[in-house]
């Protein structure tokens, strides 16, 4: 209990400050105070994490505790306390003079809580509890945002659907729980494995029944909408063209990061058992989400709807990964076998994979919604593509990063972009099967799909380009306009300078989920009940040595 | 200066980002001192040149005894993951070297940066810090590019020169620019992305046919590697020959569009016209040879028997391109969109050449790559000259040039006749070698071949006699008011071109002294050819022997005899 607490210190911290802020707002304090107060509870926040982390992390997720300490999860609390700061300077210039400024820093602060929840959550009801810590005031935020009906059907559309998506996810949450009789992710781990390789008659093989996979099916939806999958991406281009700049920024972000990572903790890492359906349903998400996404940000003129479109394509980019991850070396049956696991590679796994593609994605995302945000004024933001004419001519270092930043998420070399998908593609080719005649084959699902995602990132280069090109071919248009403030330039300065520092010496990212890769798992010893698979804390290396990722 | 040696290629790969680096500071204090900057790091890049050639020894051998092709090399660790829990990590490395296949594209590469920069001296005055900085990026790009002896960093460099060249064509680049920047750089990227999945592909086989090893990106040991391991495993075999056709074929993806072969160059003769003299210098003088380049460091050693596989095809397409380039250069009234398509002719011999795929064959490739880069590049630098002074590059617009301009007249002729072979000069080495190549393996292709020859005079020399002799006749100068009136050659622009002609005339003569320093890399890449001809021949009924010893009579290994014979001569 006491671990518990002391590992949610960081959460706890940022949630309780918020509660703070939106008891705050009823005094009357300088609206322009709260976002420096909110960089301060972060700052808090980052300590506490320091501190938690002293104290060892685990180099196991699956734990039977309800949250969980492993590096995965450090890393990526430490990648949402960046992303929470530059969302906090990216909003200070526009809520320097609004109202509802400690309200709004008070959701942000809960969400990046959320957040940070999400990746420490090894039980089914913290997960879902922390997965509408991140919604919840998401609804909140998007109704701060602007006061036009563009607006309010945003809102409505996004808060209804997620509502549904909820609920999906929690009625599959809720076969689990049936199908396993336990809520922990450990526990489920446990039985899941157990009845793979022993069906019997009381214990079947859970993995190939229906309920499993209604259970399954349920949960991908649910997370699919969170990151905005092809066929449950519906809300996302019509929600970030009617919201503003930030509030898409926001949205294109941390719901991706949030669902994506808790698929990688109950589907790749908890549901053992699941390849042959889990492989199939991801693959066709994967490659249904990467060509939709990309073919229909073709035909875009608007440049949020745009990037709405493109970060589709981008979760399917990352479900590539989890689709390989079922048949990675926790895959106890196939690994003793010495088939369809990963060969050797040290190359991260296809989960590891999927986590490097969404730490480029985030970092190049968040740089580019600041751009937005920098070029936009609350009346008049950018919407159409035109409306950046010529922005090497007005604003030539925004240009110049905005240039930055949409050649990595095209993944031309060397930005952050590009190693996401070499970590990807690679991944993908590494999956082999045998063969009768020859020492092993590709399997040719993953190479097609490696192949289908190669050309889709070839689609997506022509509308990268497309803004390129406006931005730095054309003469611009008009008067130039009034530049958006120093915090939103000291967000899009330091994304610049993470990416840049990730794209040329990437080498600390690869170690760090090299760290985290786990060897083959001795199965009997995890037969052994759950007790076999206790916490496995491993003293931290030195504090200077461990890489942060992005922090570089 | 073993230590120096080590650095040189470094040093040739940073000093122009960090001349570029350096322009951009200047681009406040004025255009003279950006000028002075890029024109000094491209002339110490290109003295580095000159001790690279100086340094390369191809007779070197290591303690051992074995020759050691690949020089001057050096790596810092880039992706080097740590060791632990029993996986070893990837090895990705900054690692650079040069051997003969790569000496002379590195060279050329340095050497056409001079005229680059000198043309550029009047004609670009719209924000020339950042022309000449993205050319100098261009020029680190294209330097590694030939110099990446780690399969991502190469790769890294085949994309990134795409970047500089986008902008230089869509910022300074014509009336259309624009779109032909765009299409140029979607047209490359769709090719090599694909590329980059066989390139991925190759370093995870190794991997899986060499367990243990570690997971090694550098080009050198997987294509020694492969070979052997090919050659002494029976299951690595099987495995090699089936996947062998899928990775030919993605290579082929990437560098045919580069290169670019027949069905896939139309971005570009838009490219050419659109792009600033200096761009379409780069462009078909040095980009172009990426391609072909990247078929004779990947295809030919890694996947032999595909490529013999693919013999047919691939001979067929350049054989079209050489035609229908040709054809399509004879029928242009634009003299750019004519050099432009005589580029698509005079690269299909350089890839029939190499796809001689015998000593011969490879040496003249190569030969004929650096010719064309060359000869194109002094060629568009004079189209350049001439449009800086009139403003139009319409053919129909001139007429007996030769009496105003005798000494440009004097440089065009000599690379229009390097550039249709003349005897004496670069361009009859470099034909004459890839389609004798061809000629000892297949008679058809190899005459299909030499009609390109004949187009090739015609169009060139047609060109030469319409616009620089006849009746004088000027376009039509729009006043400006303090224009002078258009003059010969300064010493400026007679200093961009020298060292090309110098150059071409070098090659034309001593061909040997370059060819020397080629022949025991390509030799090394014939072995493998040759033992991968020997097992197709063996398993599946001598396909290939058909192709190549029936065709012309003798058996392949007499050929290669007569290979040497030829060089020597």
């Amino acid at each position: 209990m006491l671990d518990t607490l002391l590992i949610l210190l960081p959460q706890t911290i940022l949630a309780v400050l918020a509660c703070l802020f939106i008891l705050g707002g009823t005094f009357p304090v300088a609206p322009r105070r709260w976002g420096s107060l909110a960089l301060g509870a972060l700052l808090l926040a980052a300590f506490a994490l320091e501190s938690v982390s002293r104290l060892g992390f685990s180099n196991d997720a699956l734990v039977p505790l309800a949250v969980t300490r492993d590096s995965l999860a450090l890393g990526f609390q430490w990648v949402s306390l960046v992303l929470g700061a530059l969302f906090v300077l990216m909003s200070m210039p526009a809520q320097a003079e609004s109202k509802t400024a400690a309200e709004f820093y008070g959701m942000l602060l809960l969400i990046l809580s959320g957040l940070m929840l999400v990746s420490a959550a090894a039980d089914l009801v913290l997960l879902f509890l922390a997965l509408e810590l991140i919604s919840v005031p998401t609804y909140v935020l998007l109704y701060l945002g602007r006061n036009d009906y563009a607006t309010q059907e945003a809102a409505t559309k996004y808060f209804l659907l997620s509502v549904l998506s909820a609920a999906v996810l929690l009625y599959g949450f809720a076969f689990l729980y049936g199908v396993t009789g336990t809520t922990r992710l450990a526990g489920i781990h446990e039985v899941l494995l157990q009845s793979y390789q022993s069906p019997q008659a009381e214990t079947p093989n859970f993995g190939g029944s229906v309920l499993g996979i209604i259970a399954l099916v349920l949960i991908s939806a649910g997370l699919g909408f969170k990151m905005a999958a092809v066929p449950f991406h519906f809300y996302a281009p019509d929600v970030y063209e009617g919201t503003s700049a930030f509030n898409a920024g926001l949205l294109a972000v941390i719901p991706k990061a949030a669902g994506l990572f808790a698929l990688i903790r109950v589907v790749s890492q908890a549901m053992v058992g699941f390849e042959t359906t889990g492989q199939q349903l991801m693959l066709i998400l994967a490659a249904i989400s990467m060509t939709g996404g990309n073919c229909l940000a073709l035909l875009q003129t608007n440049v949020r709807r745009m990037l709405a479109y493109s970060s589709i394509a981008h979760a399917g980019y990352m479900l590539i990964g989890i689709a390989v991850g079922f048949w990675e070396d926790w895959n106890p049956d196939l690994a003793l076998a010495g088939v369809g696991k990963l060969a050797g590679t040290g190359l991260p796994g296809g989960v590891n994979a999927a986590i490097l593609y969404l730490l480029a994605y985030s970092l190049t995302t968040v740089g580019l919604f600041a751009v937005l945000v920098y070029l936009g004024r609350p009346g008049k933001q950018i919407e159409h593509i035109d409306d950046l004419t010529g922005l090497v001519k007005t604003h030539p270092f925004v240009a110049v990063a905005a240039a930055v930043f949409l050649f990595s998420m095209a993944g031309i070399p060397p930005l952050p972009g590009f190693w996401g998908k070499l970590a990807i593609f690679s991944t993908a080719l590494s999956v082999r099967q045998p063969t009768a005649n020859s020492l092993f084959a590709v399997h040719p699902a993953f190479a097609v799909l490696a192949v289908v995602g190669v050309i889709n990132a070839a689609i997506g280069a022509v509308y990268y380009l497309r803004l390129i090109s406006v931005m730095f071919l054309n003469d611009p248009l008009g008067t130039p306009r009034p530049s958006g403030g120093r915090p939103v330039l000291a967000a899009i300065v330091c994304s610049m300078i993470l990416i840049a520092g990730f794209g040329v010496l990437p080498r600390p990212v690869f170690d760090y989920l090299q760290r985290d890769r786990q060897p083959p798992k001795n199965v009997a010893a995890k037969s052994g009940g759950a007790a076999a698979g206790a916490v496995n804390v491993v003293t931290a290396s030195e504090p200077g040595e461990r890489p942060r990722p992005g922090s570089k | 200066m073993a230590e120096f040696s080590k650095s040189i290629l470094f040093l040739m790969v940073t000093l122009p980002a960090v001349g570029a680096v350096l322009a951009l500071l200047f681009g406040r204090k004025g255009i003279e001192q950006v000028r002075r900057t890029a024109l000094t790091t491209v002339l110490i890049t290109f003295v580095l040149a000159i001790v690279m050639v100086a340094q390369y020894d191809p007779g070197l051998v290591d303690a051992s005894g074995q020759p050691q092709l690949i020089q001057m090399e050096s790596s810092l660790p880039w992706i080097e993951t740590v060791r632990q829990n029993g996986h070893v990590g990837p090895d990705i490395q900054f690692a650079l070297g040069v051997d003969g296949l790569s000496l002379w594209l590195i060279a050329l590469s340095a050497v056409l940066m001079i005229p680059a920069v000198l043309v550029s001296w009047e004609a670009v005055q719209d924000r020339p810090a950042s022309f000449y900085a993205l050319m100098l990026l261009l020029e680190s790009g294209m330097i590694g590019v030939f110099a990446a002896q780690d399969i991502i960093l190469f790769y890294v460099f085949f994309e990134f020169t795409l970047i500089p060249l986008f902008f230089m064509i869509g910022i300074w680049g014509g009336h259309d620019r624009r779109f032909a920047a765009r299409r140029f750089f979607i047209f490359t990227l769709a090719g090599s992305v694909l590329t980059f999945l066989a390139l991925l592909f190759i370093v995870l086989s190794y991997s899986w046919m060499a367990p243990g090893q570690p997971l090694t990106f550098s080009i050198p040991e997987l294509t020694n590697g492969i070979s052997s391991l090919v050659q002494s495993d029976a299951r690595a075999h099987a495995y090699w020959t089936a996947v062998s056709p899928w990775i030919f074929l993605a290579l082929f993806a990437g560098f045919a569009i580069k290169v670019p072969l027949f069905p896939f160059h139309t971005w570009l003769p838009l490219a050419h016209v659109e792009a600033p003299t200096a761009g379409s210098v780069l462009l078909a003088g040095v980009l172009l040879k990426i391609g072909s380049y990247g078929f004779l460091r990947f295809a030919l050693p890694l996947v032999p028997g595909a490529c013999w596989e693919m013999f047919d095809y691939i001979a067929i397409l350049a054989v079209i391109g050489i035609i229908y380039g040709a054809l399509l250069a004879l029928a242009q009234d634009d003299i750019k969109k004519l050099v432009a398509y005589s580029s698509v002719s005079h690269m299909g011999f350089c890839l029939l050449g190499l796809f001689a795929l015998n000593t011969v064959g490879i040496t003249g490739g190569l030969l004929q790559m650096i010719n064309h880069g060359l000869s194109t590049g002094a060629f568009f630098t004079l189209v350049g000259m001439l449009y800086e002074r009139y403003h139009t590059r319409d053919i129909e617009a001139y007429g007996g040039m030769a009496r105003k301009f005798p000494i440009m007249a004097f440089c065009l002729g000599v690379v229009a006749f390097s550039s249709i072979g003349l005897p004496g000069l670069n361009g009859f080495t470099g034909e004459v070698l890839a389609l004798m190549g061809m000629f000892q393996v297949n008679k058809v292709y190899g005459a299909l071949g030499l009609t390109g020859i004949i187009l090739g005079a015609w169009y060139v020399l047609w060109l030469v006699q319409r616009t620089f002799f006849g009746r004088l006749r000027e376009p039509v100068l729009e006043e400006h008011g303090d224009h002078p009136p258009p003059a010969d050659l300064n010493t400026r622009e007679i200093l961009a071109l020298a060292p090309i002609l110098l150059l071409i005339v070098w090659i034309g003569l001593y061909p040997q002294f370059f060819t020397r320093r080629m022949e025991p890399s390509i030799n090394k890449v014939v072995r493998g050819l040759l033992s991968a001809q020997t097992e197709i021949a063996g398993s599946t009924g001598s396909r290939a022997t058909r192709d190549t010893a029936a065709a012309s009579g003798v058996p392949h290994r007499k050929l290669q005899t007569d290979a040497a014979v030829v060089l020597k001569d």
